[in-house]
């Protein structure tokens, strides 16, 4: 009974929120990732910092997915004209995400998702007659490849008003129908404002509330984890055992559910639900999952607050705190106040670095959408993909299951502001590729099926974000010991390139990773890798620290960055006990500080509250 | 009737021997001596009905060895006539084994083809005694019992159990004998062979020959211009951009070359249609095949409908018909097309008219 109302309850809030409409303009805008029934439409934030919004996406693997479906109030009934926001997301020439929309039951014309057309449009869906209060949208998907929809607009049909594509005219849009801002809720003030609840994330949330802080963790998926979650399943790397620091690692140790490879089809063995039980049991961090924060509010270089806003909901929320960590792998946060950063490779000049490339370039690490295929018992097919990359007896991967060469990037495209082309990029090789293995390798192939294909992309590089000191090759082939000599890394300095043949066969378009592991002595990351250099407030952990991108070839493993978070809380609680920023924990506390990660608490002149009980 | 059938007979035997002296010539044997390597051994050249040559083949009789210990392998490897290995044959009596002597199950055997199929096995940069952490293995009667020793990083290269016949037979497969088998292709090359080549569905025939009858600038031998256009036009994409990226373009000079071109554009896969147009903005195109290509513009994606502007932009002269083609689109309601026209051809020296007119009318949206 209390279940039935709470869903009732929450779905009328989802009604609320989903659907936003200006009486005296009769338009009621309808976001597509907060439809009540999402059938087997899958939520997409990755792109929120191009479409400043996330999209609902019919991930099937090559088999329609189920209807999404909604419930949407008109004020006025009468005739509407549909417009509906979506893209051909593989116009090569006509994509596969077709889908149709029905409108009270009935189908609008045309089918959406196959213009050839790869930009983000509304699109004419005809005249609707709405005669009664509480109509049906329903998606049906036609394909299982990937159609999506972004947001729906209902326009009174004696009003001529086309919407706009613009960005800034597109926001305002959907401000003024949903009440946005107006609606934004305070989320209260918290020592530490985690965001990213990746493994550097969680750790350093971890870390911080068991010294005492109040935290909040803020993550915009629905689990936590990153790359190491159900949905990207990347296995942790970096040794625990080979550090300076026993301490460092326990809670690392703590969120690790053993090593099931690279892109393993059963998503248990990644440990979602464990990560939630240690978060769950930790009373100083409120967690705030579905959550992607998109502003930052900032004054004389210091964040006051951050801007959240719900992935499915569009509910915003509003966090105010005295420290931030920026734990998001792209460096969001410290985008968004302002932050030095660098994105790309250093020079040879500029670094004095051996691996780095003689000129400066935009050249990055690429991003995996992993997969797998299992054996079942009896003969299947797969479609044909003319849309996707082609294959042939010359060129294709026998594999039954991929690993992390299943990658694209490479400066060919903008791991941020092309996420989704990449993601889009890796789908097109992995459905081309099974295609032909289904079709040509029958022998292999036939009784076997996609179990599982990562729809969100396990980022490798973006930004990062400039610290008091930048981590050098150098730094990281000498083992030098800083003085504030924190985390232990031990990984090789591995950075991809695309595989020679691949770039053969697709260049500029590469999917497929080689890499030359340059083996290190386990060394040490300075603390003052871990702070902003110009953002008063501002940490950093994971993939996004103060390094160069040859010395990143190496700290970006999760075991390492997970260390880093523990590192982040630590220092936290340090700059919060006397009251001074992540800079004056190094410049003034540094004995204390390091006191801390060499485990000898009892030496700190102020006690963690948990010693003191 | 005793005649007859003794005839009969004679025929039949005549036939038979007919039959074995032709099958006998259906094969040619090479004794091979790699200096200082191996002992000579034979490496047969297998012919087709057609008396073409088909692949080689070796019957292998070796010992698979670590340290003193050792096992014999009875194998038949074969390649394809540019050495790339192709299958092996193991006879009924003498199966392979693996650990402890288990006969290797049909999934090993199917393991196996694909570890000898894989040219770019990690297999090729190790050393036999890099195989195995030494300071774990322990020998048995047979050798490839060695128990959880084997190296993380070739693991998934080899059959557990068989981790030296893998390797063995790996460097077999991929060894020498790909050079001696190169040599011998060469030297007994015909154009017959060649034609063939460009025609068969193994991809490394289509390259090899494409190389032989296509020199740097892209000039093609005349005897072999038909069958280079037919891999320009077959399914295989990537040889048909090979072609196509070298090619000389005079082949491309008159109109019905050139219509040639547009059908196999208006055939062939989306990623080759690209890289079709790339080059085609380099030919002085006929009025007919510009004015297809004005006509089928209304099927393209915006993509191609761009890259095909492009390619007729670049034309000195328009026919009427191109230009009122464009002129639809340039006055069209679809404000993306209008405007990817003007782009195009507002700096165009040489138009009609009318197109010059609505291109001075034209507002950017």
């Amino acid at each position: 009974m209390m279940y039935s109302f709470f869903k009732t309850f929450r779905l009328a809030l989802i009604l609320f929120f989903c659907c936003g409409r200006l009486a005296a303009q009769e338009q009621i805008l309808v976001e597509a990732e907060s439809f009540q029934e999402k059938g087997g439409w899958v939520v997409d934030q990755q792109s929120f910092p191009v479409l400043h919004s996330s999209y609902l996406m019919a991930h099937g693997m090559g088999r329609p997915v189920k209807d999404a479906e909604t419930y949407v109030h008109f004020p006025k009934k009468g005739a509407y004209r549909v417009w509906v926001r979506t893209k051909d997301w593989a116009p090569y020439p006509v994509g596969p995400g077709k889908f149709k929309v029905y409108v009270d039951g009935k189908a609008l014309a045309p089918t959406f998702g196959e213009s050839g057309d790869s930009a983000w449009k509304w699109y004419d869906g005809g005249k609707v007659k709405v005669d009664r209060d509480s109509v049906s949208i329903r998606l049906q998907d036609l394909t299982g490849f990937n159609g999506r929809v972004d947001v729906m607009l209902f326009v009174d049909d004696s009003q001529q008003i086309t919407p706009p594509n613009d960005l800034v005219a597109l926001d305002k849009l959907r401000n003024d129908l949903l009440g946005l801002r107006a609606k934004r809720k305070e989320m209260g003030h918290y020592d530490l404002v985690v965001v990213g609840g990746g493994i550097a994330g969680t750790c350093a949330a971890i870390s911080a509330a068991r010294l005492g802080l109040k935290v909040a963790l803020v993550q915009d998926r629905p689990l936590l984890g990153g790359n190491n979650s159900s949905e990207v399943r990347v296995h942790l790397m970096g040794d625990l055992d080979k550090s300076y620091y026993p301490k460092l690692g326990r809670i690392v140790r703590e969120l690790d559910n053993g090593d099931p490879g690279n892109g393993n089809p059963n998503a248990k063995e990644y440990g979602d639900a464990r990560k939630f039980a240690i978060i769950k049991d930790e009373k100083n961090i409120s967690l705030f999952i579905n959550t992607h924060v998109f502003e930052a509010e900032t004054e004389n270089n210091t964040i006051h607050a951050v801007i959240g806003r719900d992935i499915e909901t569009n509910q915003e929320k509003r966090f105010t705190g005295t420290y931030f960590a920026d734990c998001t792998g792209d460096g969001t946060l410290g985008f968004l106040a302002g932050a030095d950063f660098r994105m790309g490779r250093e020079s040879k000049q500029e670094t004095g670095e051996s691996f780095a490339p003689d000129t400066a370039d935009n050249f990055t690490l690429g991003t995996s959408n992993l997969w797998a295929s299992l054996p079942v018992d009896s003969v299947t097919s797969f479609p044909e993909t003319p849309w996707a990359l082609p294959f042939s007896d010359e060129y294709h991967i026998d594999e039954v299951q991929s690993d992390w060469q299943w990658e694209t990037g490479f400066g060919n495209f903008n791991t941020i502001t092309e996420a989704e082309q990449i993601r889009d990029h890796n789908l097109r090789a992995i459905y081309g590729n099974w295609s032909y293995l289904k079709r040509h390798k029958p022998e292999k192939y036939a009784k076997r099926e996609l179990a599982w294909v990562a729809y969100i992309g396990g980022k490798r590089e973006s930004r990062r974000l400039m610290g008091d000191h930048i981590l050098t090759q150098m730094d990281v082939q000498e083992g030098k010991m800083y003085p504030d000599a924190t985390v232990t890394a031990t990984w090789t300095i591995d950075l991809h390139f695309p595989d020679k043949k691949n770039s053969l066969y697709f260049p500029d378009e590469e999917f497929f990773a080689g890499t030359k592991h340059v083996r290190v002595a386990p060394y040490t990351i300075p603390y003052r890798c871990l702070y902003s250099r110009n953002i008063n407030n501002l940490f950093m952990a994971g993939r996004d620290i103060s390094t160069t991108h040859v010395a990143f070839g190496s700290t970006r493993v999760m075991r390492t960055c997970g260390m880093m978070g523990e590192v982040v809380g630590m220092a936290a609680f340090v700059a919060k006990e006397h009251q001074t920023s992540p800079r004056g924990v190094y410049q003034k506390h540094l004995a204390e500080f390091m006191g801390m990660i060499k485990g000898e608490e009892s030496g700190l002149s102020i006690q963690p509250k948990y010693l003191q009980q | 009737m005793k005649k007859a059938y003794r005839q009969v007979v004679i025929l039949l035997i005549g036939c038979f021997w007919w039959g074995a002296l032709i099958a006998q010539e259906h094969q040619q044997v090479y004794t091979v001596s790699a200096a200082g390597v191996e002992e000579p051994y034979e490496l047969v050249l297998v012919y087709d009905s057609a008396q073409f040559p088909a692949y080689f083949f070796r019957d292998i009789f070796t010992p698979v060895c670590l340290d003193s210990v050792c096992k014999p392998v009875r194998i038949k490897l074969f390649w394809d006539l540019l050495g790339n290995y192709l299958r092996y044959e193991v006879p009924p009596d003498e199966p392979l084994t693996k650990l402890n002597h288990e006969e290797f199950a049909p999934e090993d055997h199917e393991r196996l083809q694909e570890i000898l199929s894989n040219e770019q096995s990690l297999l090729k940069d190790f050393k036999m005694e890099e195989l195995v952490d030494r300071n774990t293995q322990k020998l048995s009667d047979s050798v490839d019992a060695v128990t959880g020793a084997t190296k993380n990083t070739v693991k998934s290269e080899v059959i557990e159990g068989a981790l030296y016949t893998c390797y063995t037979l790996w460097h077999l497969a991929h060894g020498p004998v790909v050079g001696e088998i190169q040599k011998r292709t060469s030297a007994m090359l015909t154009d017959p062979m060649l034609h063939r080549f460009l025609r068969d569905t193994n991809f490394h025939y289509v390259y090899f020959a494409l190389n032989e009858v296509m020199d740097t600038a892209g000039i093609i031998h005349p005897d072999f211009l038909p069958d280079v256009l037919s891999v320009l036009a077959g399914d295989n994409v990537f040889a048909a951009r090979y072609v196509w990226q070298r090619i000389d373009l005079r082949y491309f000079a008159e109109r019905e070359q050139q219509e040639r071109l547009w059908d196999i554009f208006e055939r062939t896969p989306y990623t080759q249609q690209l890289a079709l147009l790339k080059r085609m903005s380099a030919l002085v195109l006929d009025p007919h095949v510009l004015n297809d290509m004005a006509s089928g513009l209304s099927k393209l994606n915006p993509t191609l409908f761009k890259q095909i502007l492009h390619v007729i932009a670049a034309q000195d002269l328009l026919p009427s018909f191109t230009q009122e083609k464009l002129l639809t689109y340039l006055t069209s309601a679809d404000q993306e097309k209008s405007r990817l026209v003007y782009e195009t051809l507002k700096n165009h020296s040489n138009l009609d008219e009318p197109l010059k007119k609505q291109l001075s009318l034209y507002k950017k949206p």
